[in-house]
């Protein structure tokens, strides 16, 4: 138990491996045989091939990488509970590089955050791992693509483990690239090449801004000689490490101006925003939808795009300093976010696209709890929302893999008697989402909304009004899927059970994992309780108890929403009793709103073409006359003169011996001329 | 006996004589066209040169012989170049059947 606890920095270090085993098996050298095979999936061939190479190898080694993660997760939810007010944090470093004082150091740092995403990560991540074998098993790169599931792990764990902010960043921008990786897989599709690209650059954009705060922050906390004085007192502590966080926060606010802190602040969130797709930074996520479906159960539902939460975790005490500046910017960039994701939701009939607008509404929400210092609220909705969220992506991907790729949900309908695992998971995953019957959506949207009616009465009212909208879109793509008749012309496959057997695990945690940490049930303490049992206690803007007498007003209240939302979708989807023509034509212009994602892409386009086109168009004229003018000139004119000179050289001897005679002669006129002056 | 008014002959008759020579060499190997000639009229510059050494030798330092003796070199080095010259003139002729100057121009710029 000890020994899984004291050997944390193993984790990411074995997905590393396996991924670097897989990578070695893809470079061997194939035997003719497979070659000659290929493309028919021929079984007998792929025996032929290197132990390394082979399927099962690439999916055991994968697997067993996240198993052994699992096991230290769990090691270490049991460290979690068997704390008594002693040791809150194990923070572990090893020296990474020195540059005069400035030493840098890699580390792991175990604290009840770490404990959370840990087990989020390598339990969500194994599960998909077991359902992505049924769903990639005919796919030709399928070795390649458990090799990116574990280079992504790596990348994943390293980001949750990390001990400082400069280590937290490399493993965000490698987090990065295996999301790239991932979404171009299938990169023969051009949808799937943009996507990533997009992905990619949007994520740039975001990161820059993540680096600029990480700098800004380093070169303030360093040369004013605080981290000297704090290391001296912690010599184990990493620079920037996140247990400082809290006294360097306190020395920066006595010491620097309020709009600088608030600066640093919106900064770091900047990295948030990429990776959680807030506005204006979200256009990338609904595209990553082009990647393989248990990828964007993975990384774009539960993993990844929580990282930008997670990191507003972290970075906390940064945030809560400012209060007049960082917060309200996150406030309302995570309202903005839940809104405009909850509508475009409402519009779409791609049925991952719904979700991933979903997503990010829910994204919202969390950024939302953050910037209102409902730290715990916020963490405790990524918690459960990674749950429900990668088993709906997940009975998605069952419901495109039996209709034979087909994503329009005008062309589903019915699939419930064909497909009843995915159907009642994906209706378990549904109510969670909607914050309906006590499930898990239920106790962790209603401490947001809970945070946000002690906050500001106008926030609450827009939130809870997104809930409702959340319950009515998500039934919306429930009774368009699996209700009514069969409208597509696909032959509908059967399940596999190697992909429904891991929604099967993932609807438990998604109905139960709320009421257990709500803190109403079986005397185990909430959820919250561990989060704040650490350093971060005093910064929470709001103590459980007080959450706790608003809970049951707004919990009534939010169900009620909820169900609103519920009985309207039946009403239009489920019953048919609205026409949803009808409804375009009265709400034209919301709908056309919503339909083109609040135009943000065609601005982005506009921006492009407009501005950034405009200054290449410049640069290019700039580059091709005056550039290429001066280099150009310069060859003109020595080849001219070369041109003009070379007629000297008539190669005739004649010439050269007069030219030699006269010359000679010219000059001993002139040394007599000179002479007889002088 | 009438006795005839000979101009007395100096240095500056050598150094005339030579000049003229040299002159009418360089004027050969700038104007000439056939390549033997052009090897001639540069021995008749070589001999200039020549003249002109032992004649300033023999009034300038009159004991000592060094301008004969370079002048026999020269001579020396001339027959080689005369030798290695025709060579190449014969060579070329073999092979282009042609020894006029102008026929080698390849060198045109």
């Amino acid at each position: 138990m000890d020994w899984f606890i004291q050997t944390l920095w193993l984790v990411p270090i074995y997905p590393l491996v396996a991924f670097l085993l897989i990578s070695l098996g893809r470079a061997l050298p194939k035997p003719l045989a497979y070659d000659a095979s290929e493309g028919h999936g021929h079984t007998d061939a792929s025996e032929a091939l290197p132990l390394l190479a082979k399927k099962e190898v690439a999916f055991a080694l994968t697997s067993g990488a996240t198993l052994m993660g699992l096991v230290h997760a769990i090691a270490s939810i049991g460290w979690l509970f068997n704390q008594h007010n002693g040791v809150v944090a194990i923070e572990k470093n090893w020296q990474w590089l020195q540059a005069g004082d400035l030493v840098l150091k890699l580390g792991t740092l175990l604290d009840a955050n770490t404990v959370m995403m840990l087990f989020v990560v390598t339990f969500i991540s194994l599960f998909i791992q077991i359902y992505t074998h049924g769903y990639m098993n005919h796919d030709k790169g399928y070795a390649k693509f458990f090799g990116y599931l574990a280079l992504f792990n790596f990348s994943m764990l390293g980001l949750v483990l990390s001990s400082n902010l400069i280590q937290t960043y490399m493993f965000w921008e490698l987090v990065g690239v295996s999301s790239y990786l991932l979404i171009g897989f299938w990169f023969h599709k051009p949808a799937a090449a943009a996507a990533s690209m997009k992905a990619f650059l949007v994520n740039r954009v975001g990161d820059f801004g993540f680096l600029l705060g990480i700098l800004l922050l380093l070169g303030i906390t360093f040369t004013s000689g605080f981290w000297h004085d704090y290391l001296s007192i912690n010599p184990d502590q990493a620079l920037l490490s996140f247990q400082g966080f809290m006294p360097m926060v306190g020395a920066l606010a006595k010491g620097i101006p309020a709009w600088l802190l608030g600066l640093i602040g919106i900064l770091v969130f900047m990295g948030s925003m990429a990776k959680s797709a807030q506005v204006p930074l979200h256009t990338w996520l609904p595209d990553a939808m082009e990647g393989p479906t248990p990828i964007s159960a993975l990384i774009h539902a539960a993993t990844m795009v929580a990282a930008g939460v997670y990191l507003i975790a972290r970075v906390f005490p940064l945030v809560a300093a400012s209060t007049d500046i960082t917060m309200p910017f996150i406030t309302i960039i995570g309202v903005i976010t839940a809104i405009v994701g909850a509508t475009i939701a409402v519009t779409q009939t791609d049925i991952k696209k719904a979700l991933a607008y979903s997503t990010m509404s829910q994204l919202g929400f969390m950024v939302t709890a953050m910037g209102l210092g409902a730290y715990t609220a916020g963490l405790f909705h990524l918690f459960t929302h990674a749950f429900f969220k990668a088993m709906l992506f997940l009975g998605s991907g069952s419901v495109i893999h039996a209709c034979e790729g087909e994503q329009d949900m005008r062309k589903m309908g019915g699939l419930l008697k064909k497909l009843p695992v995915t159907g009642i998971t994906y209706l378990i995953g549904t109510v969670a989402i909607s914050g309906l019957f006590w499930t898990s959506g239920f106790w962790s949207k209603d401490e947001i909304l809970a945070a946000a009616a002690h906050q500001h009465p106008v926030i609450y009212i827009l939130l809870s009004a997104t809930a409702g909208l959340t319950s009515f879109y998500m039934f919306r793509t429930f009774f368009m899927t699996f209700m009514g008749t069969y409208r597509g012309e696909a032959h509908v496959h059967k399940e596999d059970p190697v992909m429904t057997a891991p929604l099967a695990v993932l609807a438990v945690p998604s109905l139960l994992i709320g009421v257990l940490l709500s803190g109403f049930a079986f005397g185990l303490p909430a959820f919250g309780h561990y989060i704040t049992h650490g350093l971060m206690s005093e910064l929470s803007h709001h103590p459980h108890s007080l959450l706790d007498a608003m809970f049951n007003k707004v919990g009534n209240a939010s169900q009620m929403v909820g169900l609103t939302g519920l009985v309207l979708a039946f009403a239009v989807y489920g019953m048919k009793l609205i026409n949803t023509d009808t409804v375009k034509r009265v709400l034209a212009w919301p709908y056309e709103l919503f339909r083109n994602k609040w135009f943000f892409d065609d601005v982005y386009q506009g921006l492009v073409e407009g501005g950034f086109m405009l200054i290449a168009q410049m640069s290019s004229t700039f580059d091709k006359v005056v550039i290429d003018g001066v280099v150009n000139g310069v060859g003109c004119i020595t080849s001219g003169t070369g041109g003009l000179i070379r007629r000297l050289q008539t190669g005739r001897i004649q010439t050269y011996v007069t030219v030699l005679g006269l010359s000679v002669l010219a000059l001993v006129v002139t040394y007599q001329v000179l002479m007889v002056k002088g | 006996m009438s006795v005839a008014v000979t101009p007395e002959i100096g240095l500056s008759t050598y150094l005339v004589l030579a000049s003229i020579l040299f002159g009418l060499g360089f004027m050969g190997v700038a104007t000439g066209r056939h390549l033997m000639r052009t090897l001639m009229c540069v021995e008749l510059m070589l001999n200039a040169v020549n003249l002109a050494l032992v004649a300033i030798n023999n009034t300038v330092n009159p004991g000592d012989l060094s301008g004969q003796v370079f002048a026999i070199f020269v001579l020396t080095v001339s027959a080689a170049e005369a030798a290695v010259g025709i060579a190449i003139v014969i060579a070329l002729f073999k092979n282009t059947g042609s020894v006029d100057a102008d026929a080698f121009k390849e060198l045109k710029g």
